[in-house]
């Protein structure tokens, strides 16, 4: 197990060290930062004075290594736009969407499983119909149109919800309906046929024959073999609304880490940036990871290996 | 969990249905990254800085035309054309609790005179140049002495950039706190501390401000108890925002949206014609615009009245020449330096070197209100002369690149002189001039000095117009309009831009704004 762990971490930093080289060098190729983070029309001197300040007058190998340097000591750089370090700034950032993140996970797990089981067990009648209905619907709405609407019918109509801001638990609602919507989909179209699989095999015919309750066939046998491709589907799902939050976030006014990316990425504000990226690769691989564990624990067949 | 979430749910809709009294939320589209008013002369900056902070010579600002009153000095005299002795108040408190003196209006100018870091530098060109030093004579005693004799000294003294701030603070900040290092000037910037009538008690760089009335303040006090600066950068979301109650005032409204506003009865729009030009200019010193036909006959074809009509409903002023009333005595509508005939600038195409290629016309997507569109419109109005225009769209300023054809820009007013907006771009060490794009003649540098420097009124408004007849025959840049920046409120605030200030700013000061909640 120490092993799988080690290997898989060693994995997760090989990967991480890719994806910060290629943001390194991306972010240089869009122009240089001060074209875009200065008033227009500033002068020459001031402008030039300015990108030597941050360095970025220096050749670009030489910056990378001082990006690679600082990086190991821990030291992610100064803001171009707010100087002041970066990790303050995520700091100040991360728990809005963590929070997000952590209502629109539940949301969808709590109200999606239980009706993806609902539609697996009522497939034949109007009920599984129209859970299936709502499912597809939540999954081809773009996200950004889901928002607009909920803010037109909660604000701006019925005047029941904060429209934008993260100032309370209820600012977050509607962004994390949005954020869930097409995560929530998913879990119940998944679960639901991984059930319907389950349901057709002979372990479950002699659960029935000897007599158990039907809520402990689907409770106890059933729902927990087809828990691994649902598991699957949030890890990836997870991943997604990583992508989802930056657009969710912007029309929302959050104050999250979405929102803060693309700030950065508009202002060229590097550090910002490539610390972002770093943070959202950091969470996706280690969601994998722990997606990898729970196949171990849910499926005792599932051996880890150490070749 | 769920005793949070009531909780909140009864917070919000106590907010949201009749915010407490003197209490209010302003939903702006940007906001600075830092508060520092001597490196700032952004747009962002100009919003906030009022409030928090104060010059040493005041103004009415409730008129275009200046008039001066006592700020932080009592009184102000020229003691020589080089020379100007500033009395100050001796009941000034900061808003860490410090009184002020002589020492903190010393470092403050010399923080900008001594160009500390480059941004210190980029005011310095455009405010303080002429500032050779900044002395205390006793505790509330200041002798400011220039190079040149200076005729502006009143409204240099007035400008958001002069604005006073604490040596003992700032320098106790990091390091050594009898030293000012580059890093106190830095954390100044996100822990701000002025003299005004509200202090900033919470500032996250580009998000949020938020004031607090300051009780110790020497002058009239605060209307608000607290006011909420709060960025919301998407249009629709600050409408929804207005109209759903949680905040009272919006900023940045596009003309297209202003029935929408008035359409609801709980909401309302002020606005102004603010002291700025949008404007097309030319690189001179590319080839392909050096022969000064061309750029006359680009200008003669801008219809500026038909962009007028069709992108601000006839809201915006549109200038014959670059002038605000703002300049009092200088301000000087009777020149005719840019007008539309369509006919001449055809005559003028015939004559010039135009070689038939397009023309590159380089725009940001959405800096500047209209911007895309006025580009858009002004691709057809050049089209009418046989000038093919090809629209460059790219958040990039370009302005100092070599091979810049032509492109938009805006020219606010920094200070209530052409010093301070004509000045500070176009002249011999203005932005446009430095970049290289226009290298006007040695006479042009000779008016200018003399407009610039010249203690006789009457002299000024000769060389002023001298340097706008130049400008009418060089053709470096051609003047669009004044935009008309609108802000939707609700019923209940009466606030709105007074004409006397620079563009953008958010004054929230005794009287300039009543809630009646």
């Amino acid at each position: 197990m120490l092993d799988f762990l080690a290997r898989r971490i060693f994995g997760a930093a090989a990967t991480l060290l890719v994806v910060v080289t290629a943001v390194f060098f991306a972010t240089r190729l869009s122009g240089n930062a001060m074209d875009y983070l200065l008033p227009p029309g500033i002068d020459p001197e001031t402008q030039a004075a300015m990108v030597a300040r941050f360095g970025l007058d220096q050749p670009l190998l030489v910056q990378f290594g001082n990006f690679i340097a600082g990086l190991f000591q821990g030291d992610m750089g100064l803001s171009l736009y707010e100087r002041r370090p970066v990790t303050a700034i995520y700091a100040e950032r991360l728990p809005n969407t963590l929070e997000l993140f952590f209502y629109a996970l539940v949301l969808s797990v709590v109200v999606g499983l239980p009706l993806g089981v609902a539609a697996a067990l009522q497939r034949k009648n109007a009920i599984g119909a129209a859970i299936m209905g709502v499912a597809f619907l939540g999954y081809a709405t773009p996200n950004f149109v889901l928002a607009i609407v909920m803010i037109l019918v909660f604000s701006f109509k019925l005047h029941w919800l904060p429209s934008s801001g993260s100032a309370t638990p209820l600012h977050l609602l509607m962004p994390a309906i949005v954020l869930a919507a097409p995560m929530l989909a998913e879990i119940i179209r998944f679960s639901r046929n991984a059930l319907l699989d389950v349901m057709s095999q002979d372990y479950l015919r002699t659960a029935r024959a000897k007599g158990l309750p039907e809520h402990l066939v689907i409770g106890k046998h059933a729902l927990r073999n087809a828990a691994i491709p649902v598991v699957t589907v949030i890890g990836l799902q997870v991943a997604g609304m990583v992508a989802r939050c930056v657009l969710v976030e912007a029309v929302f006014a959050t104050k999250g880490i979405g929102d803060l990316v693309v700030f950065a990425a508009i202002g060229r504000d590097y550090p910002v940036l490539q610390f972002g990226v770093i943070l959202i690769a950091t969470l996706v691989v280690t969601v994998s990871l722990v997606v990898d564990l729970l196949y171990v624990l849910i499926d005792p067949r599932v051996k880890v290996t150490a070749s | 969990m769920k005793s949070k979430f009531l909780l909140s749910l009864a917070a919000t809709l106590l907010a949201s249905t009749s915010a407490m009294a003197a209490n209010l939320v302003v939903a702006t589209q940007n906001l600075p990254a830092y508060v520092d008013p001597g490196k700032d002369h952004s747009n962002s900056g100009s919003q906030v800085q009022v409030n928090a902070f104060d010059p040493l010579i005041q103004k009415d600002y409730s008129q275009p035309t200046p008039t001066f009153k006592p700020g932080l000095a009592t009184k102000w005299e020229q003691t020589s054309p080089t020379e100007m002795v500033v009395t100050l108040r001796d009941d000034v408190k900061f808003h860490d609790g410090t009184t002020m003196t002589a020492d903190d209006v010393v470092f403050t100018f010399h923080r900008i005179i001594d160009e500390v870091t480059p941004e210190f530098g980029s005011i310095k060109k455009q405010f303080f140049s002429n500032f050779e030093k900044v002395e205390a004579i006793d505790a509330k005693t200041v002798r400011f002495t220039t190079f040149k004799p200076e005729p502006l000294f009143e409204t240099l003294l007035n400008a958001q950039q002069g604005y006073i701030i604490p040596k003992a603070y700032v320098m106790g900040l990091t390091g050594d706190p009898q030293v000012a290092e580059l890093s106190d000037f830095e954390a100044f910037g996100l822990k701000p501390v002025g003299t005004g009538p509200y202090r900033i008690t919470a500032f996250q760089p580009g998000e949020t401000v938020v004031y607090e009335k300051f009780a110790e303040h020497y002058g009239e006090a605060a209307p608000l108890e607290r006011v909420e600066l709060r960025r919301i950068a998407e249009m629709a979301t600050r409408l929804t925002a207005l109209a759903n109650g949680e905040v009272d005032i919006i900023t940045n409204v596009p003309p297209d949206q202003l029935a929408t506003i008035e359409s609801n009865p709980a909401l309302k729009v002020e606005g102004n014609v603010t002291p700025l030009f949008h404007l097309v200019f030319f690189n001179t010193e590319n080839p392909r615009l050096a022969d000064k036909k061309l750029r006359q006959a680009l200008s003669h074809a801008i219809d500026r009245d038909l962009l007028n009509e069709a992108l601000w409903l006839g809201k915006a002023v549109v200038p014959s020449t670059h002038t605000y009333p703002q300049y009092g005595a200088l301000y000087m509508p009777e020149l005719k330096t840019f007008e539309y005939d369509l006919e001449k600038a055809k005559a003028l195409i015939a004559e010039s070197n135009y070689d038939g290629k397009p023309i590159r016309f380089d725009t940001d997507a959405v800096y500047y209100t209209n911007g895309l569109l006025a580009a858009q419109a002004i691709k057809e109005m050049w089209g009418a002369i046989g000038v093919e225009l090809n629209l460059n769209v790219d958040p990039k300023w370009t302005g100092n690149d070599a091979d810049m054809e032509t492109r938009n820009w805006s020219n606010p007013m920094y200070f209530a002189d052409p010093a301070g907006s004509y000045g500070t771009m176009w002249s011999p060490t203005g932005a446009r001039i430095t970049a290289g794009s226009w290298k006007p003649s040695e006479e042009y540098s000779a008016m200018w000095e003399r407009f610039r420097y010249s203690t006789d009124v009457e002299e000024r408004k000769a060389a002023y117009a001298e340097i706008m007849a130049y400008v009418k025959e060089e053709a470096p840049f051609v003047l669009l309009y004044q935009p008309y920046e609108s802000y939707g409120l609700s019923k209940n605030v009466e606030w709105k831009p007074l004409p006397g200030h620079i563009p953008y700013v958010l004054d929230f000061r005794a009287g300039a704004i009543t809630v009646n909640k």
